[in-house]
């Protein structure tokens, strides 16, 4: 039949309109197509009464209802098809799950400051480790040594670092700080004003102290402790935002 | 002539479609035609209402659908009524007769008799 072909278009396009603004399921193609057929059927049906073929589209279009009806019985599209995706839990953190992580995090800011230590004094001390062992060989081994001691503590710190952050950024839950966490956080973040100050004062004071001591160990040894505290500093301040989110004042 | 609209047979639509079902299996087209002419043109369902009915019905275990003959070369999607629906037209019929009763008695006096 022939008018079955010169509307078919007609029909298909209407009804790929209407279908896109809903989800692209399976479910909803499905019911698409199902639609298609029946209002083509109506359409035949309209035509080989008699109608002619604008009136009859135009009265299957007027019949169509309102594709509000359709979306409130199909499903929205899956996120993934697996399983469904579990709505996100808000769960209070655990005192143990806090103290844990944030011993870990000063645990592992104390190794690495200490490598720092060694890594500046390493070389800085060199001179002074030529006259102490009078063989350059053990010179030289010390010297290796505290390189190598240092790049085991840092490797050391951040080995166990996954395990630890596992425990507070689960992706499935919204992790609620405890207050008392977030009371720390506050308190902390007045005491990292003040130490950060002192580390500031280190470094510039460390030219003047090794002018009057005469001695790059004083150099490098404010330097190397000055960074030493910033390191400390910035990894509590990482784990109490980890836990807590942004600073609760939002002064940070 | 008076019609009937998607409001007011909001709640009728899942028993109208399988009480069509019951007789027999069919497919869209037909049930529509079915309910224009049953109805004596006071019901024209729109198109969206009987196919989110057939949804629905289908979700909740009380039609099947299965692909069925072909015409023109392009197949059909039947329903079918289960049991479970079966069991529900019944309950409906019940509460029907029900509301008829519960409703009829306080308006009964102001339908004139016709």
């Amino acid at each position: 039949m022939e008018h079955m072909e010169t509307n078919n278009g007609k029909i298909r396009t209407y009804l790929d309109n209407i279908f896109a603004s809903l989800p692209k399921t399976e479910q909803a193609a499905r019911m698409k197509e199902e639609m298609y057929c029946s209002m083509l059927d109506k359409y035949n049906g309209l035509v080989e009464a008699g109608e002619s073929e604008d009136a009859a589209f135009g009265r299957i279009v007027g019949e169509f209802g309102s594709i509000e009806d359709i979306r409130s019985e199909l499903q929205p599209a899956p996120v993934n098809t697996a399983a469904p995706a579990p709505a996100k839990l808000t769960l209070p953190a655990s005192k143990e799950t806090e103290m844990a992580y944030e011993k870990y995090r000063i645990f592992a800011a104390v190794l690495i400051a200490v490598a720092v230590i060694l890594f500046i004094f390493a070389p800085l001390g060199y001179a002074s480790y030529e006259q102490l062992f009078a063989s350059e060989t053990m010179t030289n081994f010390v010297f290796g040594s505290m390189i190598a001691v240092g790049v085991m503590l840092c490797v050391k710190a951040v080995v166990g670092r996954e395990k630890y952050f596992e425990l507070v950024k689960k992706p499935e839950y919204n992790v609620l700080p405890s207050p008392e966490r977030v009371e720390a956080y506050r308190k902390f973040a007045v005491v990292r004003s003040w130490l950060m100050g002192l580390a500031v004062g280190m470094f510039v004071l460390s030219p003047f102290a090794r002018e009057l001591s005469g001695s790059d160990l004083v150099l490098g040894g404010l330097i190397a402790v000055g960074v030493a505290i910033l390191i400390i500093l910035a990894a509590v301040r990482k784990s109490y935002r980890d836990v807590v989110g942004e600073h609760p004042d939002k002064k940070d | 002539m008076a019609e009937l609209s998607s409001d007011v047979m909001r709640g009728y639509n899942d028993v109208i479609v399988l009480s069509i079902l019951a007789d027999g299996d069919s497919y869209g087209y037909e049930i529509s035609r079915c309910i224009n002419e049953r109805s004596g043109g006071r019901y024209p369902i729109k198109e969206t209402t009987l196919y989110s009915t057939f949804t629905r019905l289908e979700r909740l275990g009380f039609i099947s659908s299965y692909v069925g003959s072909e015409t023109y070369g392009r197949q059909r999607t039947y329903y079918t009524v289960t049991d479970t629906g079966k069991s529900y037209l019944k309950e409906k019929c019940q509460e029907w007769q029900l509301a008829q009763d519960v409703i009829g008695s306080f308006i009964n006096r102001f339908i004139s008799e016709s």
